[in-house]
């Protein structure tokens, strides 16, 4: 059979081809056989906060705000405003969300640390480029087994009901809370329920994530482990990505990428970024698997 | 100067709105109203529509009315501000609106689009200016309150539910978990207005626990009915009308936990109240007599009767001086009849309830 040639050819071409398939399948085999995030299915809770460059950071944190809302409507997702403190002239300085829906964790984990902003601000009538920052952070939800427990006497709940005598006195639907945990100082708000018993048991929830999320950014730091990827614990001062509008690309520092659809992007067309860090991260974890 | 105007221009505004404020000094008679409860707006079908357009305009007036208020209202007689009328007027859409999404300017709906609605553009307008320049609370523009994990129906006549009766469910949560006989007893919820402490407690309970709830006025017993039926609880809710403990007779020494928000705010400080309160809201319902005190030692002597040995029991009062005069009236009056009597404080510090046992 080898002395025909024509099937000779074919055969050869054959080989080429399925070991390529072969090496493709290995590579999504190992994939596959990657530990799965635990999380990647859970709710979570979005927080940008505004960071140095004033009134225009505020606003590109309402920008950045605005992008993921988008991308949740998208697939679908449902976002639920805890609480905000918007800027003066716009956007927010701090804005937290809780989103709720399919896949949720595994798409936005990657969003946590310092988001750098270049651009004309509105508020500059000098027509100047500034730089500004804002600083998101991704907690996953925790299920009540996963929950830390929390001793109640070290919690300090306010209301924002109005000072004064209250009960029957008042009658104004401000149902907010605030919790502070006095052990770590850790404050956490809930303004948007319409019902002060469902504020509470919203910010509880965003306390677990929150103290929950430190202890374990404290243990990756000790573990000092360099991973490019800072999945969801990740330092938060580490700058990820710049969003530079002039140039209408935006830059991913940690897997070197840029985009030149920047436009699209802040409309919430984020898929092609995350499949690119997804993608970078499955490499991450072979190699380190790899060397192990 | 510039609040006096202000002031000025509100009430003038508001003078056709005061044509239902109850008037002082009289008992408020109810009989005159349908005792058919509301359906709250959210329940309510969409059938109205509107452009876009209208709706856009709408809210825009709605906020420019909402922000025009500033703190006026607050450093008057400490009302809402903007940003809270704000928070509502988000609120209203998302009750009054199918899709709340609709107005949301990110949305790609174009301005000649349609809107289903379950109140008329007409109405919408009248609702907000109701709301702001009538004072009139936004739980009844709604005809609804979230409370705890409830959304109870309000109307006119009811007391609409504070956040810190809340705290009275978590308090019988505890009761009930220490000692598991109250929680297949018989409770009562005396002045039970919407009916939301005799909803929040049965859910408590176990399957054999059952509530009485009673109120004096017809439309707070239409209208906690209406509520108990909603969470189709009418087999474990019974709401009787009758003053405090007038419809519990037959039960005297059988009652495993009695729970109550009586009014409790002294006759000569109701006049002062936010208008949302002294305008709008039963009077029956607030006015606790000279000190505040009447219905809360009634309820306070009447326990000593109905309510079993080791019965619960939690009372919610002005707060402070009310609550420690309850504390000591019961230790030492009622020597004997009550134990571990405890002042528990809401979320502001205020000593707001009294509990206890009735002694073994």
């Amino acid at each position: 059979m080898l002395d025909d040639p024509e099937l000779a050819e074919m055969a050869a071409d054959d080989i080429a081809r399925l070991e390529q398939r072969i090496a493709e399948l290995d590579d999504e085999l190992q994939i596959l056989l990657l530990p799965k995030d635990p999380r990647d299915e859970a709710n979570l809770y979005l927080e940008v906060r505004a960071g140095t460059g004033g009134d225009e950071a505020a606003i590109f944190a309402g920008d950045l705000f605005r992008m993921y809302a988008r991308y949740a409507e998208r697939r679908r997702w449902q976002v639920e405003i805890l609480s905000e403190n918007p800027g003066e002239h716009g956007g927010y300085k701090e804005i937290v969300a809780r989103v709720e829906g399919k896949g949720a964790y595994s798409r936005l984990k990657f969003e946590s640390g310092t988001h750098r902003v270049q651009r004309v601000p509105e508020t500059e009538s000098q027509g100047r480029i500034h730089t500004s920052a804002a600083t998101v952070a991704i907690l996953p939800e925790l299920d009540e087994i996963e929950a830390i427990e929390i001793n109640p006497a070290d919690l300090k709940v306010d209301t924002f009901r109005a000072s004064g005598a209250g009960g029957q006195h008042v009658n104004k639907t401000d149902s907010a809370i605030r919790i502070t945990h006095l052990p770590t100082g850790t404050v956490v708000e809930c303004q948007d329920e319409r019902s002060q018993h469902k504020n509470r048991a919203r910010a509880m929830s965003l306390l677990q994530a929150r103290l929950t999320d430190e202890a374990q950014s404290k243990q990756a730091a000790a573990q000092a482990e360099s991973r490019r990827l800072q999945v969801g614990s990740g330092d938060r001062s580490q700058r990820i990505r710049t969003y530079n509008f002039p140039q209408g690309r935006i830059t991913d520092h940690r897997v070197n990428l840029t985009l030149y659809r920047l436009p699209e992007i802040m409309q919430g067309d984020l898929d092609e970024l995350v499949d690119t860090l997804t993608r970078e991260h499955q490499a991450d974890q072979l190699q380190a698997l790899g060397h192990a | 100067m510039k609040l006096c105007t202000l002031t000025r221009t509100i009430s003038s505004i508001i003078q056709p709105a005061l044509s239902f404020r109850p008037n002082p000094g009289r008992p408020i008679s109810f009989a005159a109203v349908s005792p058919t409860p509301q359906t709250p707006l959210y329940l309510r079908p969409a059938v109205f529509h509107d452009s876009l357009t209208e709706l856009k305009k709408w809210h825009k007036w709605a906020k420019g009315l909402a922000s025009s208020v500033g703190s006026a209202f607050l450093e008057l007689d400490n009302g809402p501000d903007s940003t809270l009328l704000h928070r509502e007027l988000d609120w209203l859409i998302q009750d009054a609106f199918q899709h709340r999404s609709d107005l949301n300017p990110d949305e790609s709906l174009d301005d000649a689009g349609v809107v289903s609605l379950r109140v008329s553009l007409d109405d919408l307008y009248e609702l907000w200016k109701q709301r702001i320049e009538g004072r009139r609370p936004f739980q009844y523009v709604v005809g609804c309150e979230h409370w705890r994990d409830l959304i109870l129906s309000v109307e006119e006549g009811v007391l609409i539910p504070r956040p810190e009766t809340e705290i009275i469910v978590d308090l019988v949560e505890e009761a009930v978990k220490e000692s598991r006989e109250l929680g297949s007893g018989l409770w009562a919820d005396l002045g039970t207005g919407s009916g939301a402490l005799a909803i929040g407690i049965v859910r408590l309970l176990e399957d054999s626990g059952r509530v009485v709830a009673t109120d004096l006025s017809d439309i707070a017993v239409a209208v906690a009915s209406y509520n108990v039926q909603r969470y189709g609880l009418q087999d474990r809710v019974a709401v009787r009308r009758g003053s405090w403990y007038e419809s519990l007779q037959g039960d005297e020494g059988k009652l495993a936990g009695l729970v109550s928000n009586p009014p409790y705010i002294p006759s000569a400080d109701i006049d002062g109240l936010q208008a949302e309160v002294c305008n709008h809201e039963p009077r029956l319902a607030l006015d606790g007599g000279g000190d505040g005190m009447s219905d809360l030692l009634h309820l306070s002597s009447g326990a000593a009767m109905m309510l079993k040995p080791g019965g619960f029991f939690a009372f919610e009062t002005n707060g402070d001086t009310q609550s420690e005069f309850l504390q000591d009236y019961m230790d030492t009056e009622m020597k004997g009849s009550f134990c571990r009597l405890k002042i528990v404080s809401d979320f502001t510090g205020i000593k707001r309830f009294l509990t206890g046992y009735r002694a073994r």
